[in-house]
């Protein structure tokens, strides 16, 4: 019994033991098999130091430094943030407040957009920029002059990337090395640092960049690129009152414009000898005029769905006005900007943001500076789709597919007296202008809308009264009484009732626009009341609109989204260094207006409508030249393009020209803080010293 | 005997109609008592004693199981509730047992009859909850655990069970903010912790990863919460935010079990915001061009005004909208999109049985949700499957498999753009055709209802699958592996086909279609050892030890196609052309830990629990892998104690228990721990480059566990015979290296053209202390009549107690941009605009010192105070102070040194202020359960309080809206009192054709109201078959019931009138009211 019970036990103990065992093997076995590593595996992602040290790598890693030009920089943030606030942008009627701190230093503080996102896009490409510099002295394999060609694309990004910062924030952090510890505690680095740093990266390139792009693409910088950005550095600089040795950057400025100037055969520079040709769509891709271009997308090639940058500039639209506030949509404006379907001629103009002052309309001398009609659009049509209906049929796409019947207007006596349109024009029609073909360039950009021009009399409405045009924005000037292919027309000329009378047109005198008894320098324009003289009142809306990144052509267009523009967008281009040239003569030795006037001759030449209008007589020659002469031209030459609130700053006329020019901007000026931007809130918010950083006095 | 029985179904077959009810109803006892039969057979006693067992209600109960204690003697009673025993011993003790009646033990001393009554059970001390790795009796729990039974959670019809679960257990905030058909909740245990975790909770169904939103609800057994972090611990990185262990219902030993569930009803009745139309759109209009601002003379005039009587009405409205309204063409933008009433309907089987070796259980559910917008529906299979084998006594092995199959049709649902949008417009043409041309960026929606028009479908198949093996070789040892399998199949496709919305206002009038696939599969292997032996008999220990080892992968995949030609083609006929387009992606994540923990009792008075676990994951930095995560609890039962004897008769049961614990988490994304490089392709000069770039998350080597430290006390006490059961918990949690994704700097690069880099640092720390409180009464227990309540109440305070090491505060939530965060806030706490109002007239002075004028926004700024009509001054943080005025002459009175002629302030974002948090200071169920007979009445309230919303409906006020030809127009809500010369409004600023949300200083702090709601959730009537009746039809029980949803809504604000704040702010998808009836069956 007893032997059986230890039996028994002993089975059991053995049975247990085997379990125990068993279980015991089988819990190694599970720490075993589970003791395999907790490291990831991430198969998109590639070793830096693999990938960027051979040639071919570091090059793809280049092209970064390029991402923050068109579509982020080259926008709508800097496009405003560079150009109002000066003399020659103001409000439209009902929109004096997006932008007002810009537009007019109301409510300036650090949370303002723009600014914010200014500072982000440069900063963010300078960081790869320095990337690009630092590896190109590690690379295993690459030709010598392809890495310092390349180097000194990057320098040349990053001197302006540091230019645009150092112009609006003034002392910012300089960095030029991309080091894994990012300390929270940035100082800033003084002016003449900064600009020494520019200058220094601009002469590298302007040394080592090709005559020709590189990869012959045209969105590479070249040598005429650091020169031309070298001359406008010297020039911001010389606002500092700074100097390399015993030159002044002015001097300094002035030897570069005309080291420019006298070889621009060398550097592949040039000037067209037409100011119609800058901005003709032909021109727009391979701009000969350009020094430095933002490259734009090509709708009709698989890069476009590659975009880097932050959005496609949409820029043009707050330049126009918005034509439904106007007109209504019912009468004589055929298809209405605002709507969904929106206009194929124009765009979406939905913004209504930037209007031009008194002072840059009074620029312009229209009757013989054709710089004029090529820069603004005062004239308003309706446009056709007789293209796109003939090539799609049924197919063409809304709002392509508009017959020419429906692109015409009927005056009506209702219509005449709503717009004071003389009663004699009751059962006259008006034509479209435009007329447009649809093509899909490709799936996500779509629809391309490619615009020929109605001539003028035809009405057959057939395709072969159609003429190609170099530029669909440019509408003939001075309006003929007799065209019937507009609606609406903005007289820079003041005319009569009687001229008025004549037209069938709604016609309204640009001086008429401004409200002078409030503001009588001219940053003023009327409100929508019923006392303000307009027949309808609601045409205190309009303004000229500013056409230059309006791209209307093949390959401009997005055609899912008509607020974007596809364009390459200039930065900087040719006649930017002869204003350069006459701004720093004025400045050296108290002035030398003869040789100033000089440099301005140029671009009056080739702005006159006539060839023989270049005379003094006309005043498009200029004998001598004034600081305000250089204003005027800069004016004329560059509006919009990027420039005004520079060159205010530098030449330290923010106080005088606003005072004269812009009373709306000048009652909040305050010259011991607007000089600078402000530091963005979203930057001081991220670092630990953001009171010693400060805000630039904001 | 066993041969009589084997005979039985035969007879069965060969018996008349009439009797074949009560022969099923043998039928259906059979497999219980098969075991039980041959035992009862074999004894030959020297008692015999037989009887009735009948319930509460003196009705006969059928299938009790009668016991000889310490004897395998035993039977079931019979239909009747009879039952007969033979014992082979003239004296015992007879113990009578039935799931949810008390067990009742009964001595005998010869044969006889013993008619016994049992009650229902109401103690439920005894009751098992799943603790981690475990199971303990609810008398020995230590930690903070919440129980609810299966049946409270089918007593609300839904398919989402969480959704049940709101208010029941003291804690944990449930929300929904979505009428849309599968919509699910939003969950979060005791605060926010953590910023970029997800606060939702660790769901295990039977201790493994499972999908709780397509379980079907009849299949709970029961839902345990653990909710303090001495019973999470052992869950280490996973359990920071609580851990809801699901049990699933099994198959038990005994009778067959046949459950059908069914119900059907409508969704809908949303509340809606009515909006101006008709006259007072009119109205409206006109008050906004009636005054303009006389800047001179600081004053609102008449005189220039547009409108100056109903004569300029065609100017303001614009002679083409004027037509339009002088036909009374407004638009009813929810009556356009929403139908009246959405079906539901809900089918659910179950069977389950089993043998003492082998127990199964099946079970299949069909759910099908209408939405309110037509086309919207969700439709979920779901069966769950288990089958339990005992192989040998020391050997178990089972498995389970939970699978579930949805389809989600989804419409345009943008009701709240809709109901904003100008309300006068024609959506149809003359025709009949949609009008596509509402001008001024108005969508018509509608488009996308055409038919074949749009789709975005889901199709989604999971697959759980969860095999065990359980060795048990010598007493108080068992081992269990199990594996949960868990495979995952999500389709999404998504198509905007000729005519739709994107087609005509987006896309540039080409049709698109995609795929969206997202594979993810994963297991979770876990060894769990538990050994419990006795020392001295009075010292109970159970010791566990776990090994458990998580390994899950993700491939997402989409394709895209364009320029499709029919809208017959949707997403089946991609043409992998230049027009298609393909992209992939892919994540893993593998976690590591171990854990031991030791469970001590001494005579069930004292327990005491301690573990530790250490816990390995791969998203963080190489190094810093692992961690450890310790935790402790003790509990007393302070009625066990002889000193409390006095109490016995009131006192059931008094117990404390304190806990103290640490959890982690290391939620960060997959590869965000380390910067590499990425390929990718730019445009450069209108041609493709082929590029690299570094990745968005910089490498932070430092980057370690964030961890939370809780310690939580709890008191529970029974009183009066259960008549009340009180839970008490207090707790305080800190988290510290809370886990944030900071912002680099840009001026060290971006990545991504205003995308800033990102890290992760171990920035933050906070602090959630609240108060629980759940209390359980039986208020009248007669025969026919019965009142319990159960309240539940908690109450959380959550703060950040410090940002980063700098001076940075303030820092909007990268994770979720709408919040931001600041010391001494909580964590989702909003930051914007605080508001005193509107500008009155009376106080141009003191407007002007703000450049804004009466009936602008008065912004609170901070540190700011007002000395005087247009004299401010502001003291800034360091003391210094800045006078703010328009009149220099009133202002040197205060400051004789100032000299500029006026001075001005700004408002700008550096005046935000935290105007409230989305998190509840305390939320309160309340349930009143009444049994009358067979009538049972449940009705549910529950009140969140404490939370601000932010209310998009507030920011869509633009008074420009109603400009001639704004873009777009606008219309707003009727209640909306908004501010004009002649009605002193502080809600909204003024209604003027000039003045924009831009041009007003303030504007977006009018979104943040106050969003405490009362809510009569739930209530519903039941009534059952008497048991009498529905036995003879061999059903056990039989019971109707009808539920009405959401039928109350109090909101406290004035300024959410018409609307449903358990939204919290959105009202894209309206909560619906919700009508079901339905019907539960047990045969």
């Amino acid at each position: 019994m007893i032997v059986e019970i230890l039996k028994q036990s002993i089975m059991k103990t053995i049975n247990i033991k085997r379990i125990l065992f068993k279980c015991t093997f089988g819990l190694f076995l599970t720490l075993y098999i589970t003791s395999c590593s907790l490291d990831e595996y991430n198969p998109s992602a590639l070793s830096a130091e693999n990938v960027l040290k051979s040639f071919s790598g570091w090059k793809s890693y280049q092209s970064n430094c390029y991402t923050g030009l068109w579509g982020s920089l080259i926008g709508l943030n800097y496009g405003v943030q560079s150009e109002v606030g000066t003399d020659l942008w103001t409000f439209s009627y009902n929109n004096h407040n997006m932008f007002k701190d810009l537009m007019a230093y109301e409510q300036f503080t650090t949370s303002d957009g723009p600014i914010s996102s200014v500072w982000n896009y440069a900063f963010g490409s300078i960081k790869d920029c320095n990337v690009t510099i630092q590896l190109s002295t590690q690379l295993i394999d690459g030709n010598a002059t392809d890495i310092k060609s390349l180097v000194a694309e990057a320098k040349f990004l990053r001197a302006y990337y540091y230019s645009v910062l150092v112009t609006q924030f003034g002392e910012v952090p300089l960095i030029l090395i991309d080091d894994p510890l990012k300390s929270l505690t940035p100082t800033r680095n003084s002016i003449p640092e900064i600009y020494s740093q520019i200058i220094s990266d601009l002469r590298f390139s302007f040394q080592n960049l090709p005559v020709t792009s590189y990869d012959n693409n045209l969105a590479r910088v070249t040598k005429k690129s650091a020169l031309g950005l070298l001359a406008r550095v010297y020039a911001q600089g010389a606002g500092e009152g700074l100097s390399e040795g015993s030159k002044s950057y002015w001097v300094r400025a002035k030897e570069v414009a005309d080291s420019l100037i006298n070889n621009q055969s060398t550097y592949g520079a040039t000037m067209y000898p037409d100011f119609q040709q800058v901005f003709a769509s032909a021109n727009n891709r391979n701009n000969k005029e350009a020094l430095f271009t933002a490259y734009g997308l090509n709708p009709y090639d698989a890069s476009y769905d590659y975009f880097t940058g932050n959005s496609k500039p949409n820029l043009y639209l707050y330049y126009y006005p918005k034509f439904d506030d106007a007109f209504g949509t019912t009468d004589i404006l055929k298809k209405g900007v605002n709507s969904n379907t929106t206009n194929a001629y124009y765009g979406r103009c939905n913004q209504q943001f930037l209007a031009p002052t008194k002072y840059l309309i009074n620029c312009f001398n229209a009757k013989y500076d054709k710089r004029w009609e090529n820069t603004f659009v005062t004239a308003f049509a309706n446009y056709s789709g007789v293209q796109a209906i003939a090539s799609l049929g049924t197919g063409a796409p809304t709002p392509g597919n508009v017959t020419y019947s429906a692109a015409t207007v009927t005056l009506t006596a209702a219509m005449c007296t709503k717009y004071g349109i003389d009663a004699i024009h009751v059962g006259d029609k008006i034509y479209p202008y435009a007329d447009v073909n649809a093509v899909n360039a490709s799936k996500n950009a779509s629809w391309q809308y490619i615009p020929k021009i109605w001539k003028k009399g035809s009405h057959t409405g057939l395709v072969t009264d159609l003429k190609d045009t170099t530029n669909a924005n440019l509408h003939p000037y001075p309006l003929a009484a007799d065209d019937d292919r507009f609606f609406a027309y903005l007289s820079k000329d003041p005319l009569t009732a009687a001229d008025k009378k004549a037209r069938r047109y709604v016609t309204v005198n640009i001086d008429d626009l401004f409200d002078m008894a409030a503001d009588p320098t001219g940053s003023t324009y009327k409100t929508v009341t019923a006392t303000n003289g307009l027949t309808p009142m609601s045409l205190a809306n309009l303004f000229p609109a500013m056409s230059k990144f309006n791209h209307n052509f093949d390959g401009g267009w997005v055609g899912s989204n008509f607020q974007l523009k596809l364009g390459n967008i200039m930065i900087m281009r040719m006649a930017e260094v002869y204003l350069i040239a006459a701004e720093a003569t004025l400045h050296i030795n108290s002035g030398d207006g003869v040789t100033a006037a000089n440099y301005l001759n140029p671009l009056r030449q080739r702005a006159c409508r006539n060839v023989s209008d270049f005379n003094t007589t006309t005043g498009m020659q200029l004998t001598t030249a004034t600081m305000n002469d250089v204003f005027d031209e800069y004016a004329r030459e560059l509006c919009g393009e990027f420039y005004r609130w520079a060159l205010l700053k530098r030449n330290k006329a923010f106080e005088t020209r606003l005072q004269a020019y812009n009373g709306t901007a000048f009652i909040n000026f305050d010259p011991t803080k607007h000089y600078k931007r402000p530091i963005p809130f979203s930057f001081l918010n991220q670092i630990n010293n953001a009171t010693e950083f400060g805000t630039n006095g904001y | 005997m066993k041969k009589n029985e084997k005979k039985s179904p035969e007879k069965l077959l060969r018996t008349n109609w009439n009797d074949r009810t009560k022969r099923t109803l043998k039928g259906m006892f059979f497999i219980g008592f098969l075991f039980l039969a041959m035992q009862n057979v074999a004894a030959q006693g020297a008692a015999k004693i037989s009887g009735v067992v009948k319930d509460d209600n003196g009705e006969s109960l059928p299938g009790v199981s009668v016991i000889i204690k310490g004897t395998s003697v035993g039977t079931i009673t019979d239909l009747n509730g009879q039952y007969t025993i033979e014992s082979k011993t003239k004296s015992g003790i007879l113990v009578f047992s039935y799931i949810g009646m008390d067990k009742k033990e009964v001595v005998y001393n010869g044969g006889g009859i013993k008619d016994i009554q049992l009650s229902s059970s109401t103690t439920t001390l005894n009751e098992v909850v799943a603790i981690g790795y475990g199971s303990v009796k609810k008398r020995d729990l230590t930690g903070a655990v919440s129980s609810v039974k299966g049946q409270d959670i089918t007593l609300r019809p839904g398919s989402n069970p969480m959704e049940s679960l709101q208010g029941k257990v003291a804690g944990l905030d449930i929300t929904r903010t979505s009428g849309e058909p599968g919509a699910g909740v939003n969950m979060q245990l005791r605060g926010n912790r953590s910023i970029t975790a997800s606060g939702t909770p660790l769901f295990l169904i039977d201790g493994l990863p499972g999908d709780y939103a397509t379980l079907n609800p009849n299949d709970i057994e029961s839902i345990e919460v653990l909710k303090d972090a001495s019973s999470t611990a052992v869950y280490g990185a996973a359990g920071s935010n609580g851990v809801i262990i699901i049990t699933t219902k099994k198959g038990k030993t005994g009778k067959l079990n046949i459950n059908f569930d069914t119900y059907y009803g409508y969704n809908g009745w949303s509340i809606i915001p009515q909006m101006r139309t008709g006259e007072s759109y009119l109205e409206t209009k006109r008050e906004a061009y009636k005054y303009v601002w006389d800047a001179t003379n600081s004053v609102w005039t008449t005189t220039g005004a547009p409108w100056q009587s109903p004569t300029d009405d065609v100017t303001i409205f614009g002679t083409a909208r004027y037509a339009i309204y002088q036909q009374g063409q407004f638009v009813d933008w929810a009556k356009e999109f929403l139908r009246k009433s959405a079906g539901t309907q809900n089918y659910s089987l179950s069977i389950s049985g089993g043998n003492e070796r082998t127990k199964g259980y099946v079970s299949f559910n069909y759910n099908d949700e209408k939405g309110q917008y037509t086309g919207d529906d969700y439709k979920q299979y779901s069966s769950n499957i288990k089958v339990d084998h005992t192989y040998k006594n020391w050997l178990a092995l089972g498995s389970s498999i939970q699978a579930s199959y949805v389809i989600r049709n989804r419409a345009t649902d943008k009701l709240e753009n809709a109901l904003t949008t100008d309300p006068l417009v024609r959506t149809h043409n003359d025709d009949g055709t949609l009008n596509t041309n509402l001008g001024n960026n108005v969508y018509n929606l509608l488009l996308n209802y055409q038919p074949g028009v749009f789709a975005n479908t889901d199709n989604n198949f999971k697959i759980n699958v969860n095999p065990y093996i359980e060795i048990k070789p010598i007493k108080g040892l068992s081992i269990l592996s199990r594996v949960g399998a868990t495979f995952n199949y999500s389709n999404n496709y998504q198509f905007n086909g000729i005519g739709s919305v994107a087609y005509t206002y987006n896309n540039g009038q080409i049709a698109k279609a995609q795929i969206t696939q997202n594979r993810s599969y994963g297991y979770t292997w876990e060894n769990i050892l538990t050994y419990n032996f006795k020392v001295a008999k009075v010292n109970d220990f159970t010791l566990t030890g776990v090994t458990s080892w998580n390994d899950g992968q993700n491939l997402n995949t989409a394709m895209y196609q364009s320029n499709i030609l029919t809208n017959n083609f949707k997403w089946y006929n991609f043409t992998n052309d230049v027009n298609t387009t393909a992209y992939s992606s892919y994540s893993m994540s593998k976690s590591y830990g171990f854990v031991g923990r030791v469970n001590y009792s001494y005579l069930g008075k004292y327990l005491f629990s301690a573990s530790v676990r250490r816990d390995g994951a791969s998203a963080l930095y190489q190094t810093n892998h692992w961690d450890n995560f310790p935790a402790a609890s003790a509990a007393w039962r302070i009625s066990d104690e002889k000193f409390m004897a006095f109490s016995k008769k009131w006192l059931d049961n008094l117990k404390l228990r304190v806990g103290w614990g640490a959890t982690g988490v290391s939620s960060i994304q997959p590869f965000s721990s380390t910067q590499n490089l990425e390929s990718s392709n730019m445009s450069l000069g209108g041609t493709t480059q082929s590029i690299y770039r570094y990745s968005q998350y910089i490498t932070n080597s430092d980057l370690r566990w964030e961890r939370s430290y809780n310690t939580n006390i709890g008191l529970d006490a029974m009183l009066l015979k259960n008549r009340i059961d009180l839970s008490v918990d207090y707790y305080i949690t800190k988290t510290d290296g809370v886990i944030y994704s900071v912002s680099s700097p840009s001026i060290y690069g971006t990545y991504l053209p205003n995308v800033n880099n990102l890290t992760n640092l171990n920035i933050c720390q906070t602090r959630n202390n609240g108060l629980e409180l759940t209390l359980n009464t039986r208020n009248v227990i007669t025969k026919d009549f019965q009142w319990t309540s159960a309240v539940t109440f908690a109450s959380n305070k959550e703060k950040i107690l410090s940002l980063t090491g700098g001076t940075n505060n303030n820092i909007s939530n990268v994770n979720n941009t709408a919040y931001t965060l600041t010391i001494g806030q909580p964590v989702n706490s909003f930051y914007n605009y605080k508001l005193n109002g509107v500008w009155q007239i009376g106080q141009e002075k003191d407007a002007a010192v703000f450049g804004v004028r009466p009936g602008d926004l008065n912004v609170n700024v901070p540190g700011m105070t007002r000395l005087d009509a247009g004299v401010y001054v502001k003291t800034a943080a360091d003391g210094t102070q800045t006078y703010y005025y328009t009149d220099l002459a009133a202002a040197q009175k205060y400051n004789p040194s100032l000299t500029a002629a006026t001075s001005k302030y700004s408002v700008s974002a550096k005046d935000y202020q935290t105007v409230g948090h989305n998190s509840p200071d305390w939320s309160l169920g309340f349930q009143n359960g009444f049994k009358y007979k067979n009538f049972d009445l449940s009705v549910y309230m529950y009140m969140r309080w404490g939370q601000t919303i932010s209310y998009n409906m507030m920011g869509w006020y633009q008074p420009n809206g109603f400009a001639t030809n704004a873009s777009p127009s606008r219309t707003i809500p009727k209640y909306f009192n908004y501010w004009t010369p002649t009605n002193p409004s502080n809600d909204f600023p003024v209604m003027n054709y000039l003045a924009t949300s831009s041009s007003m200083n303030g504007f977006t702090g009018l979104n943040y109201v106050d969003g405490s709601f009362f809510k009569l959730k739930n209530i519903t009537l039941g009534y059952s078959l008497p048991v009498s009746l529905i036995r003879k039809l061999s059903i056990e029980k039989f019971r109707l019931y009808g539920t009405v949803t959401n039928l109350l809504v109090i909101a406290k604000s004035h300024l959410l009138k018409q609307y449903d704040p358990e939204m919290n702010g959105s009202l894209s998808y309206p909560l619906t009211k919700q009508i079901v009836v339905g019907l539960n069956v047990t045969f």
